[in-house]
């Protein structure tokens, strides 16, 4: 799949964005305070304040301006280099050399930080009473505004754009099914057509709308007859948003609804040939060269039965195998047009070819650094592990298993089994058995005794274990138990005697490592792995208090709980292996494995219950390892998953349309807020300019951003550019060169600012994930969409309505 | 006051706009219907004029929707196809392959009448694409994308005789020389996609209305039209000689792959006697104008030929100028090689040779490689000795010489000789349906039945004779493997020594000594010392001493990893 789960932190990036909001706001309220009765907008803001400083929310204003002060104080000395940069490049083009040294004298973060804190204190005095002021508003009148506001666009026609959609859905059918491409990415093409058509179509009308509106209102005068009514102003701004939403929703709705029926309608007849399985049988199908049908059935033994016939024929000879097809037909179509519901693993880590826990696995040299690879082969105990948390026997999913009796006749059955679906990828060193594909192997792994044995040691990939526990490691993974708890008695008297002390990592493993042993038993819900776990849930305390005495106790309470249930323990805290069947992996498409409940031991003929005997505390570990030598296998951690029953097609779908309408929401309230203070051209610039940078620059700006891009600031690549200089060429030390480097730093101060003003658009496109056919994910998708919008909403309401409330109407 | 100078100024404005309008009419006005060329701009002149050929339909077919897309564009084209290239290539490192085809396919209908845009993104999924997916079908299902795609850009842009030739290098060199060549010149003619059911893509083994039994032959059907179009438009990738040589060469091609699949037939023979009419006959007969002799042909019967061809460059180059050039053109293609190549190929013995050198490599693989008491080959030593021998009959002696020549003297491929134990008959009988070709069509090698006729005598007799030879220990036991091998390799000594410029051929060399790569590691698996005298030892020891990397040899050693089955049978 081509869309990437990594979940960027969401929290932070709104974090920043309040920062920015409020320094912006803050700096809108010192110039207001300032600048207010020079600029002629003497009445409102002096009165702003002069509520602000009394009333009966006075008080709760000057505790707000005091957090406003100190937050923006800490937050300035915690990053300085936003700011400080213009500073100094005052201080330093003014002043030369030692401009440098008053730059570090004076404006170093104390006095930056308390800049802030003064700015800080008007924002914080203001909040309040702005934010009331916006809200009191009357849902009436704005909804009578949002009515007005739909039936002017609808007068202006605005509504002529679906007469473009209509043309395209007329004509695109033709352009997009593309005989030569494979089916899955037919059905990609049509998804990603309506959906980006939708956006691109609508996107222009949109921000027109929402950018001309109040400026026209304003020009016309019509603006001036509204205020004269018993109407707020902040509901005039209100009710604009209101109706082009509503504008929007028809759009969206009408648009997704035909768009969704055209293509139900479109696929079906595009796709002619396919492999599904029906009854527990692979059934493929294509249409010919000859426009005959070509089916082919497999059988559990034996070649395959192969039909070909036209349409016709095949109807009136074989009446069973004609319907065959046509259920094939339509269920191949259905997975093609459906929406998996994929439960994705919690955790990918890594073994290498050791066996040895690793965080990743190896680059094979592929510029996209999306998935780790595993050698293959006997000599290689490379596996991936994937766990997936909460799995229960509601995962499993119908299906139909074919069954030979002795006489040779074939029955369906109806099993209950788990689907597995992956999409690994290759990667061969050498040309090897071409005709077939790399052999797969999946292990469910209950490693209880390994888990217990890493956490009473504290070891963890990437982190230091702890020192003096290690031969406790040992003991514990040999399943040594009471020479185990001889062990950790050992090590209580050394902590008791002082002759062990904890230092900091001892004390970090040890917290981490006993907290992971309390998780381990928990889930037993017996009363032997209570006593242990509660054992080890004071030992993780002891460690994080760094208490040596309490530690020495801890220690040795578990271990005598571990000497009390040592037999218990060697019963019931044992490492489980089962492998599973083998498959050769089908690169760039899901690969399918049905896994049954009872999985049987290889080598013998118990049993195991996939939930009973190989979850633990509903979590399931599956690694996998590639069986072809010196071979690799490519995974990423969405490349596994468990497929759940299957969502409609019109519910992902549906999905990717709230996302396409957050967009435009997004749009008109921003668009309408620009409108509020500038004039319909400029406006419209001003989202041109956010859209294209958006959708297009946002991850370039963040890279410039974070200063990971190779190359340095703006000002210092047109002088290497001038002096024909590399950036492998180090710059002279001269006073020009810290001066640019100040300049720079500056204009990269300001871009930070803007690149957190700049929202992501790429969040909204869900189409990825519809078009590959998967069901749009809430924490990985949806959200991203929601929240961005109503984080643009909340200030924008603000600014639009303070804008609107000020603006002189006669000032065009 | 100002109302006027305000209305003069819009008046002058408009005067300007009308002023600039009437060249921008009379160039760039549309063509207008046939026989109303008097109402067509300039340039649509120029565009339809037969020595510029720049309308859109001379260039290629018109696609609608290109010509739409262009429109609707404005002049942003430039940019917009910018973009999809970045586009293409981001979709080609995160392997969203679905992706990559349609923006490719946007590029295309953006900039149909340029012409890297077809030669880039052709080459990119026959080669680059096919290559990133595991499943031979899919590489082949991407190898045939690539081709589709640019035989869709001759249609488009018809003119240029590059996209022909790059069809060709797909259909030929791509399917005919990949690590799958094996797989793909299957597939070629039995398509793994149900679509097809069993037979042909007709978009890529169509050659006019029919299907091309080879791709090789497919290929050739391409540079022909290459060629053909090379006439009116000059390609400007490679000297025209060469450029005009491709369908030739690739008869050759064709004719060493079905020895390469071990298809010794007389198809096979045809094709190499086909190759050599092409290449002396066509190839050879073709006229080029060439910078210092003017016109000339690479294979002039004689020098009245190209006398008479002075008259057509107005007798500027004398004779000895058009022979100077014939010579040079001659070395640019490598002509003789390839003449004398075709000509050996095309012979019963170097057919032969190369078919027992194929069968003893398969029974390499088969793993009939242990010595058997079935099979003799004669002792080097006692062959150079031959006349200093004792204690032999007149008969033996014969025997003896007639074994010495042959390389071989006993050798059955009946899996049913009683002599064979079970485990044995078993994998003759497997490897003699791998030599189904090599071996029915031509009968067994050399049959004592055919030695007793040579040498006239019965075979009872001469069954006698070889039981005495072997026990006195001048015919040495051998598996069929070497017995075979040996006899291709003497053969294949002959062919070499025979033509000269084989000797100089880097790939005639490399089968020579890949045979004995394969001898040697027949001694290797036996741990016997390898013989100070075997077929072909002069070519190895030139390439062991010519430097000390030794020449060519580990190139062929990991050919000869290559070669190897994987499968185990």
């Amino acid at each position: 799949m081509g869309f990437d789960l990594n979940e960027i932190d969401y929290v932070q990036s709104l974090a920043d964005w309040g920062v920015v909001f409020f320094a912006c706001f803050s700096v809108a309220a010192v110039v207001a305070f300032f600048f207010a009765p020079i600029a002629g907008g003497r009445r409102g803001r002096a009165k702003l304040y002069a509520a602000a400083g009394s009333g009966p929310l006075a008080p709760v204003n000057y505790v707000l301006a005091a957090a406003g002060a100190v937050g923006a104080g800490i937050w300035s000395w915690q990053n300085p280099e936003a700011v400080a940069g213009f500073f100094e490049l005052i201080l330093r083009g003014v002043l030369g050399r030692a401009g440098r040294e008053m730059a570090v004298l004076f404006v170093g973060r104390p006095a930056l930080a308390g800049v802030a804190a003064i700015v800080g204190a008007f924002g914080g005095f203001l909040l309040l009473p702005a934010v009331l002021g916006a809200v009191q508003v009357n849902l009436g009148r704005i909804w009578t505004i949002g009515v007005l506001t739909w039936r002017e666009a609808v007068r202006k026609r605005t509504l002529f754009v679906f007469m473009v959609f209509a043309l395209m859905f007329m004509f695109a059918g033709w352009f997009l099914s593309e005989p030569n491409l494979r089916p899955d990415a037919l059905v990609k093409n049509y998804v990603i057509f309506v959906l980006r058509t939708l956006t691109w179509l609508t996107l222009p009308v949109v921000l027109l709308l929402a950018c001309w509106g109040i400026p026209d209102d304003i020009k016309a005068r019509s603006m001036h007859t509204v205020v004269t009514k018993p109407v707020r102003r902040s509901e005039i701004y209100l009710g604009r948003i209101l109706g082009y939403t509503f504008v929007t929703t028809a759009v969206v709705v009408v648009v997704g609804v035909v768009g969704y029926l055209w293509m139900i309608q479109q696929v079906p007849r595009a796709i002619t040939k396919g492999e599904v399985e029906i009854d527990g049988r692979n059934v493929r199908f294509s249409e010919t060269l000859d426009d005959e049908i070509r089916v082919e059935i497999d059988r559990v033994r034996g070649e395959p039965d192969v039909y070909v016939d036209t349409a016709a024929g095949l109807r009136k000879d074989q009446p069973a195998v004609y319907d065959l097809y046509q259920r094939a037909h339509d269920k191949f179509v259905g997975e093609l047009l459906t929406a998996r519901a994929p439960v994705y693993a919690d955790n990918l880590s890594f073994y290498d070819r050791e066996g040895v826990p690793t965080a990743s696995g190896i680059n094979v040299g592929d510029i996209w650094e999306y998935r780790s690879y595993v050698e293959g082969g006997e000599g290689s105990r490379a596996r991936a592990s994937y766990t997936f948390e909460n799995v229960t026997p509601a995962l499993l999913v119908d299906t139909a298993e074919v069954v030979v009796d002795a006489d040779g006749n074939e029955t369906v059955e109806r099993v209950r089994k788990l689907r597995l679906e992956s999409s690994f990828e290759a990667f061969r060193t050498f040309k090897g058995d071409m005709n077939r594909g790399l052999l797969v192997q999946y292990h469910f792994v209950k490693d209880l005794r390994r888990q217990l044995a890493d956490g009473v040691a504290g070891v963890a990939i990437g982190k230091l274990p702890a020192r003096d526990f290690l031969s406790l490691r040992r003991d514990v993974s040999q399943g040594n138990f009471a020479e185990a708890a001889g062990q950790l008695a050992r090590l209580a008297d050394g902590y008791r005697s002082r002759q062990l002390k904890l230092n900091d990592e001892d004390s970090a493993a040890l917290k981490r490592g006993y907290g992971q042993v309390a998780e381990l038993f928990e889930p037993f819900g017996k009363a032997w792995a209570d006593s242990l776990a509660t054992a080890a849930r004071s030992v993780a305390n002891a460690a994080a208090s760094k208490d040596d005495a309490g530690i020495a106790e801890a220690l040795k309470t578990f271990g005598e709980r571990f000497q009390e249930h040592a037999a218990t323990l060697e019963e019931k805290v044992v490492d489980v292996d089962v492998p599973y069947g083998a498959f050769a992996i089908k690169e760039f498409r899901g690969n399918i494995q049905y896994v049954g409940r009872t999985l049987r031991v290889r080598g013998s003929t118990e049993t195991l219950d996939l939930f009973d005997d190989l979850v633990h505390g509903g979590r399931l570990k599956i690694e996998v390892a590639c069986l072809d030598r010196s071979q690799y296998l490519g995974m990423a951690r969405p490349d596994l998953f468990i497929r759940t029953p299957d969502k409609p097609f019109a519910v992902g779908f549906a999905k990717a349309l709230l996302g396409v309408w957050l967009y435009f929401v997004l749009i008109v309230v921003v668009g309408v807020t620009a409108s509020t203070f500038v004039k319909g051209p400029v406006a419209t610039f001003l989202l041109v300019f956010l859209v294209l940078l958006g959708n297009f620059g946002y991850g370039f700006l963040q890279e410039v951003v974070s200063g990971n891009l190779k190359g340095s600031g703006s000002i210092e690549s047109a002088v290497r550019l001038y002096t024909h200089r590399n950036p492998n060429v180090e710059l002279d030390q001269t006073t020009t060169r810290e001066v640019i480097a100040g300049a720079d730093t500056t204009i990269k101060g300001g871009l930070w600012i803007v690149s957190k003003i700049i929202p992501d658009l790429e969040v909204y496109w869900l189409a990825g994930w519809v078009a590959n056919g998967v069901d749009v994910n809430w924490a990985a998708g949806l959200s991203y969409c929601v929240f961005t919008t109503l984080a643009y909403c909340l200030p924008c309401l603000l600014v639009g309505y303070y804008s609107l409330r000020f603006r002189e109407l006669e000032a065009k | 006051m100002s109302n006027q100078r305000s209305r003069n100024r819009k008046l002058a404005y408009a005067g300007g706009i009308a002023a600039l309008l009437i060249p921008i009419v009379v160039l760039g006005m549309p063509a207008g219907n046939r026989g109303q060329e008097g109402f067509s701009g300039i340039l649509a002149q120029i565009r339809a004029d037969p020595d510029h050929q720049l309308g859109e339909t001379t260039l290629g077919d018109v696609d609608p929707a290109s010509a739409t897309m262009t429109f609707v564009l404005l002049g942003f084209r430039g940019l917009a196809a910018n973009q999809l290239w970045m586009q293409a290539d981001e979709h080609k490192q995160r392997k969203q392959w679905a992706e990559l085809d349609s923006t490719v396919e946007s590029i295309t209908k953006l900039q149909p009448h340029f012409k890297k845009v077809w030669e880039f993104h052709g080459w990119n999924l026959a080669w680059n694409v096919s290559a990133e997916w595991d499943g031979v079908e899919d590489r082949y299902f991407w190898v045939k994308k690539g081709g589709k795609f640019l035989v869709k850009g001759t249609r488009r842009s018809s003119r240029y005789p590059e996209l022909y030739w790059e069809v060709g290098r797909v259909v030929g060199f791509k399917i005919g020389r990949s690590d799958e060549w094996r797989q793909f010149r299957r597939f070629f003619l039995s398509d793994p996609d149900p679509e097809f059911n069993g037979g042909q893509d007709p978009e890529i083994a169509g050659i006019g209305d029919a299907l091309a039994r080879d791709n090789y032959l497919a290929a050739r059907h391409w540079y022909y039209r290459a060629n053909e179009q090379d006439r009116s438009v000059n390609q400007r990738m490679m000297a025209t000689e060469l450029f005009r040589s491709y369908p030739a060469r690739s008869q050759f091609d064709y004719g060493g792959a079905l020895h390469r699949e071990g298809k010794f037939t007389d198809e096979a023979q045809q094709a190499w006697k086909d190759a050599e009419f092409l290449w002396l006959e066509e190839f050879g007969q073709e006229e080029f104008n060439s910078l210092r002799g003017g016109w000339i042909v690479i294979n002039p019967s004689s020098d009245e030929q190209l006398q008479a061809l002075t008259d057509k460059d107005d007798r500027i180059f004398p004779l000895e100028a058009k022979r100077k050039a014939v010579e040079s053109k001659r070395k640019l293609t490598n002509f003789d090689y390839w003449a004398a190549k075709a000509s050996s190929e095309k012979t019963e013995n170097t057919k032969l040779a190369h078919q027992l050198i194929y069968a003893g490599r398969q029974l390499f693989h088969a793993g009939l490689t242990t010595p058997t008491t079935t099979f003799a080959v004669a002792d080097a030593d006692v062959c150079e000795k031959l006349d200093e021998l004792e204690g032999l009959t007149d008969g033996q002696r014969k025997v003896l010489a007639a074994a010495c020549e042959a390389g071989v003297v006993w050798y059955t491929t009946d899996p049913d000789a009683p002599e064979l134990s079970e485990e044995r008959r078993v994998k003759l009988k497997f490897a003699k349906s791998k030599l189904e070709v090599a071996v029915e069509a031509d009968g067994p090698v050399v049959l004592t039945g055919d030695l007793a006729e040579t040498l006239e005598t019965t075979p009872d007799d001469l069954f006698a004779d070889l039981l005495v030879l072997r026990e006195a220990g001048h015919l040495v036991a051998r598996s069929e493997c070497e017995v075979v091998l040996r006899a291709g390799m003497v053969r294949y000594e002959d062919v070499l020594k025979s033509v000269k410029r084989l000797e100089e051929d880097t790939l005639s060399v490399e089968e020579g000594l890949m045979s004995v790569i394969y001898l040697r590691k027949l001694y290797d698996q036996d741990e016997l010392p390898f013989p100070t005298e075997y077929p072909l030892k002069r070519y190895w020891d030139a390439e062991w001493n010519a430097d000390a990397l030794h020449g060519r040899i580990s190139e062929v050693e990991r050919m000869y990893y290559r070669d190897q089955p994987t499968i185990e049978y």
